[in-house]
């Protein structure tokens, strides 16, 4: 009753003309940024973070919602049109929309992924609602010990999960960790790697950061790649707009048909997202896969099967809503577009963590209104500009990513008016270059970076209630779980799965040499 | 991939070793209570961390390493197949990334934002291979300006220039 109660009133203050009109220009610019390849919601969050500046903290998040829920559903229009994922984990819905677009029913296959989409994102965003509050009532039971150890715990999840290695993932949050400790000291405000410039005062800006490592890498090594194969031929065009009129509706019994699938992928979207580290990419192909498996027409999966389109967008937008559990029970990112809105929510002053529900409980079911709000939008939206979004397919890449370069460094410098953050972007973007080439995960190095503050404060906080005694961290049940988890991720993810793999190769290939 | 480890291991391990023994102790004060942690103890364990796991890295590379054969380097996760490795190629990449950076930071400090940045579009253009001389100068003329209007109108912020 609680609940519903905080939800009306939720509703009541973000059921306003201006609210709406920011979700919507959100929802707009994220499908626009899914649409162009290479882009993404990612990139659009952490480049529109900073105009977020001079919004409230209800607009400023909503805007950002609309910008990650219309960004993961985008990226299916070029994956479907002409197999080229927009985001990462649109991968998956060409498997079956660019099958069905070569068949003459490319409107079809992106109707199927909008409606998939918004079905996803609502049925995690009501869980979201549900359980937000209880996890959060039941991390305010927690202290400096247990949350000292839950950071632990979240570092080492994350690096064990964000790549194929451990230990280079492990490596890029360390940094992270190093860079956040730049400033002045969180307790004893002396300073700390500031190099006597007071520009540093603040540590390393967090948006130069993210924006640079995030963004600007990302644009930095497509541009290289054009470089190397200019000269190449170009990819296939378009489909024809005369197939956009024939066989484009999809019956309300065609798509609900497949509510089992539906159910099943939202569900395993929405347990992908609560745990932190895991991908959105990893949903889509895990909804996929288990879809397969389910279906009665598994065989006709990648060969233009509507059911294939509905299970990755359910998936894959499943994440969005869920993610915000650990973020806001426990200012734990579940995601690097997570990582960004919790920065957002620091912009606004508003620090994540089990506190918010007590601090900002008007703020956060507002969001949550929000974000209910946001899907019926997108899906007006996406319907109604089925074929706008498509022309944005067609702005050639050698405008568009330049361009982005430019809104990149105007994103920086608008907040502060500094040309120290324009420095600091352009630095980033360098590290985050070569962290891309030579396979350091950037999500690790984020987020290491953004709990990197938390973690220390939390510490040195157990430190001084416990008198410098940290056996406390084994005579607390919560943290030595922790702490326990942590060291079975290390031992597993580190020794075990290596072990392991390195005994499949071996055995791989003795295989081959015996049958040759 | 297992040549960049290598070199990434030992970089990270002389960079490390520095900030332990250099840029932490240079740069940070001891504490104020004596039960308070030292201000330079987090960092340290951090890049201590990194020190450690660099050298795993680089141990993994080069004994584990000769047994990789083709194909079974997998793509990585993050990445796919951007991830090709810290290459001579890549290096250059940076090198060319770094004076372009330096340069357009210097000319929109002291030159400005539009001529600054309609000076990166029309090289970036040309870099990556567009070769119609009316859309390259009409898009990097354009852009910036519009761009500049923008953060004027919506943000009253006024970009860098030597006019304003």
């Amino acid at each position: 009753m609680d609940i519903l109660n905080s939800m009306i009133g939720g509703f009541e203050a973000a059921f306003t003309l201006v609210n709406l009109a920011y979700i919507c220009v959100g929802i707009v610019l994220g499908i626009i940024f899914g649409v162009l390849p290479g882009l993404g919601s990612v990139t659009a969050l952490a480049m529109l973070i900073p105009i977020t500046f001079y919004f409230t903290p209800l607009a400023a998040i909503a805007f950002l919602v609309g910008i990650n829920k219309g960004g993961t559903s985008g990226g299916a229009i070029p994956a479907i049109l002409i197999n080229a994922p927009g985001t990462p984990e649109a991968a998956a819905t060409a498997l079956d929309g660019y099958p069905l677009a070569k068949q003459g029913r490319p409107e079809k296959a992106m109707k199927t992924a909008l409606y998939s989409s918004v079905f996803g994102d609502t049925f995690s965003d009501i869980v979201l609602i549900l359980l937000a509050a209880p996890f959060a009532a039941i991390a305010l039971t927690f202290g400096p010990n247990e949350l000292t150890t839950i950071i632990l715990f979240s570092f080492t999840m994350i690096a064990a999960l964000a790549g194929r290695s451990l230990v280079k993932g492990l490596i890029a949050a360390a940094l992270g960790l190093f860079l956040s400790t730049w400033g002045l000291d969180p307790v004893d405000s002396t300073e700390r790697m500031t190099f006597g410039t007071i520009y540093l005062f603040d540590g390393i800006p967090l948006l130069p950061f993210a924006i640079g490592t995030l963004a600007l890498s990302s644009v930095l090594s497509q541009l290289y790649d054009m470089r190397r194969d200019r000269g190449k031929p170009p990819p296939p065009p378009l489909p024809p707009a005369s197939q956009f009129r024939a066989e484009n509706r999809i019956a309300p019994r065609e798509f609900w048909g497949n509510w089992k699938t539906l159910i099943r992928s939202a569900c395993i979207g929405t347990g992908v997202g609560i745990l932190p580290g895991l991908g959105v990419t990893l949903a889509a192909f895990l909804g996929y896969g288990a879809a397969r498996r389910a279906s009665p027409r598994g065989d006709n999966f990648g060969k233009g099967e509507l059911e294939g389109i509905q299970a990755t967008e359910a998936a894959n937008s499943a994440v969005v809503g869920s993610n915000l559990i650990p973020t806001i029970a426990l200012g734990i990112p579940g995601n690097v577009a997570a990582a960004l809105l919790i920065g957002a929510f620091m912009i606004h002053g508003v620090v994540p963590g089990p506190l918010m529900m007590v601090n900002h409980a008007e703020l956060i079911y507002s969001i949550f209104a929000s974000m209910l709000m946001a899907n019926l939008a997108h899906l007006i939206i996406g319907r109604v500009g089925i074929r706008i979004w498509v022309q944005f397919v067609k702005i050639p890449k050698h405008i568009v990513l330049p361009t982005v370069v430019l809104l990149c460094v105007v994103g920086v410098y608008i907040p502060t008016n500094s040309m120290f953050d324009v420095g600091m972007l352009f630095l980033f973007a360098g590290v985050g270059y070569l962290m891309r080439k030579a396979g350091f995960s950037i999500v690790c190095l984020v987020i290491g970076f953004l709990l990197g503050e938390n973690f220390e404060i939390y510490l040195r906080q157990t430190v001084l209630i416990n008198k410098a005694d940290l056996t406390v961290l084994l005579t607390n049940p919560i943290s030595l779980a922790f702490l326990l988890l942590t060291l079975f991720f290390i031992w597993h993810f580190g020794i075990r799965v290596p072990l392991r793999q390195k005994r499949e190769r071996a055995a791989a290939r003795e295989a081959d040499a015996s049958s040759d | 991939m297992r040549t960049t480890h290598i070199w990434a291991g030992v970089l990270l391990v002389l960079a490390s070793v520095w900030c332990l023994f250099w840029l932490i102790p240079d740069n940070t004060y001891p504490p104020d209570s004596e039960l308070d942690l030292a201000p330079s103890l987090v960092p340290s364990i951090a890049i201590g961390a990194c020190l450690v796991l660099a050298l795993v890295m680089a141990v993994q590379a080069i004994f584990g390493g000769r047994r990789v054969e083709a194909g079974e380097d997998h793509l990585d996760e993050e990445f796919g197949e951007d991830a090709t490795g810290a290459s001579r190629h890549v290096l250059v990449n940076l090198l060319i990334w770094s004076a372009v950076a330096c340069g357009c930071w210097y000319l929109i400090e002291h030159v400005g934002f539009e001529p600054a940045m309609a000076l990166f579009m029309a090289a970036t253009m040309l870099f990556v291979g567009a070769r119609n001389p009316w859309t390259i100068a009409l898009v990097s003329l354009a852009t910036p300006i519009v761009l500049s209007q923008a953060a004027y109108q919506f943000f009253n912020t006024e970009l860098p220039a030597f006019w304003r």
